[in-house]
């Protein structure tokens, strides 16, 4: 599975980059920058609890 | 027999001034009504309308789009078979590019061929319906596509609407998720499609979407065949496309030119020497900056460019006198104040970037200052859901390595460039010097 971003949809609350910071970290302004897109099984649930809890629901989880 | 029928060049510029070059043509702009475009370029092939036999003619990949990314037809037209009789199909004139001229300049010469092309792709997919996408301000392209659309309503039973741009919405307003939310009625401005707009368009249907010059073309390909296409042209690169060139006074000219010509020849024909310009622009914003010797010496050809490490993009060069440096600034900020403001790091990284070269052509020059500029466009590429962001980032990487010993000589607020009294922006949204 790997991780993405609606970049228009993100309005860079942060909350992602709290919740997995294994993948995410935030730019100068406070918008995330995924540094890994692949989720490691050992992430997947973090990265649910971030797709579900985002704020404007920008995270992405592909299946593939 | 149609009179141009087999003339491989002009294709699109044909009656139009050549000044004897076999290469290079000025397209003229009086439009060219239905039957004077039948009785110049007679009827397409029939088979044409089947994507059967459409997608073989395409098959080798000639047909290059012309609306910046060179993405060949044939690839383009892959996955659109299953969708057969969903399709909306949208010849995109919008146009975005400031210095861009040529999608009207052929749309107020050859409507007919521009629908002749929609027709062709929309018949062959079994499309819904066609639309013409016109930038809102072009009202002359809108009057000549309206009236040739009502004159072909008797013979052609494709359906084609006119759909125009958002007002307010300015150099992005062409890219194809910005053309499907104009038409749809939701604003105009790009929209988040990572699976392109093949399943998911307009009124929610597949949608394809082809510049208008592309449409052109195949029209043309369509009557007189692939190998009549490719018999001009280099490798990689057949046919003709059009430019649209700013002069060093200021006007633009919209040549056709074989596809692989050198500037060298186009400038010659369009009388424009080296000595009268300090830079030009090649490819547009999402170009880059070069030296006029560097421009002389290159070719109009897409494929040739990009390996070259170029880009031609929608066909846009712009000649200039002036500083490099401090012109690549003025489109960086220009390029800042054009973002749809959607993505943050489009919105708030574009003007730090421009803010941060501005420095440097106003002489702060330090290595921290130039470590900045590298910073915000590592940090800023491939985040955003158009091309815009990364347009500018390469655009400000491209002047950074080719005009570094410039900017260290502005160190201390030095320039070895005249100042220019006109340049590559619109007036309001230019920086001082």
């Amino acid at each position: 599975m790997t991780l993405s971003i609606n970049p228009i949809a993100c309005d860079g609350y942060g909350m992602c980059a709290e919740l997995l910071p294994e993948l995410i970290e935030l730019d100068e302004w406070g918008f995330p920058i995924i540094k890994t897109k692949e989720i490691p099984a050992s992430l997947i649930e973090h990265a649910r609890r971030a797709e579900r809890l985002c704020p404007t629901l920008a995270i992405i989880i592909n299946k593939k | 027999m149609p009179k141009s029928s087999g003339r491989s060049f002009p294709r699109l510029a044909y009656g139009g001034k050549s000044a004897g070059s076999s290469n290079v043509a000025v397209m003229p702009s009086t439009p060219i009504g239905l039957s004077e475009h039948l009785s110049i370029f007679g009827n397409p092939q029939p088979y044409f309308y089947s994507l059967h036999h459409l997608k073989n003619q395409l098959s080798e990949n000639e047909l290059h789009g012309r609306g910046g990314a060179a993405f060949p037809l044939s690839r383009k037209l892959e996955g659109y078979e299953t969708y057969r009789g969903q399709v909306v199909v949208v010849a995109n004139g919008s146009e975005g590019e400031y210095l861009s001229h040529k999608d009207e300049t052929l749309m107020m010469r050859h409507p007919n061929l521009v629908l002749d092309g929609l027709t062709i792709l929309g018949t062959a997919l079994d499309a819904k319906m066609g639309f013409v996408h016109i930038k809102a301000s072009k009202t002359g392209p809108q009057t000549v596509i309206a009236a040739a659309l009502a004159e072909r309503k008797q013979i052609d039973p494709f359906k084609i609407e006119i759909s125009t741009t958002a007002p307010d919405v300015g150099y992005i307003s062409g890219t194809e998720s910005a053309v499907i939310s104009a038409i749809n009625k939701q604003g105009g401005r790009p929209i988040y499609l990572p699976d392109r707009p093949i399943s998911r368009g307009v009124r929610k249907r597949p949608t394809l979407i082809a510049n208008v010059e592309t449409l052109a073309h195949l029209a043309l390909l369509a009557r007189f065949g692939a190998g009549w296409f490719s018999s001009v042209g280099i490798g990689g690169d057949t046919g003709t496309r059009l430019l649209t060139i700013t002069l060093p006074n200021g006007r633009y000219t919209v040549p056709e030119v074989v596809a692989g010509t050198t500037f060298e020849e186009i400038f010659d024909v369009l009388g424009v020497t080296e000595n009268q310009v300090s830079f030009a622009l090649l490819g547009g914003y999402f170009g880059q900056i070069v030296d006029p010797g560097k421009l002389w010496s290159l070719r109009a050809s897409a494929a040739y460019l990009k390996d070259a490490g170029f880009s031609l993009g929608a066909g846009v060069v712009a000649l200039a006198n002036g500083c490099p440096v401090v012109e690549t600034g003025r489109v960086l900020e220009y390029l800042s104040g054009e973002s749809a403001g959607q993505c943050g790091p489009c919105y708030f990284g574009l003007p730090e970037l421009a803010k941060a070269w501005k420095e440097l052509a106003l002489g702060h020059v330090s290595s921290k200052a130039l470590a900045r500029v590298s910073e915000l466009c590592e940090e800023i590429i491939g985040r955003g859901a158009c091309a815009m962001p990364d347009g500018a980032v390469l655009f400000a990487r491209a002047s950074l390595n080719r005009f570094r010993s410039e900017i260290l000589a502005h160190q201390g607020g030095n320039c070895s460039y005249q100042p220019m009294s006109r340049g590559l922006v619109p007036p309001q949204k230019s920086m001082a010097h």
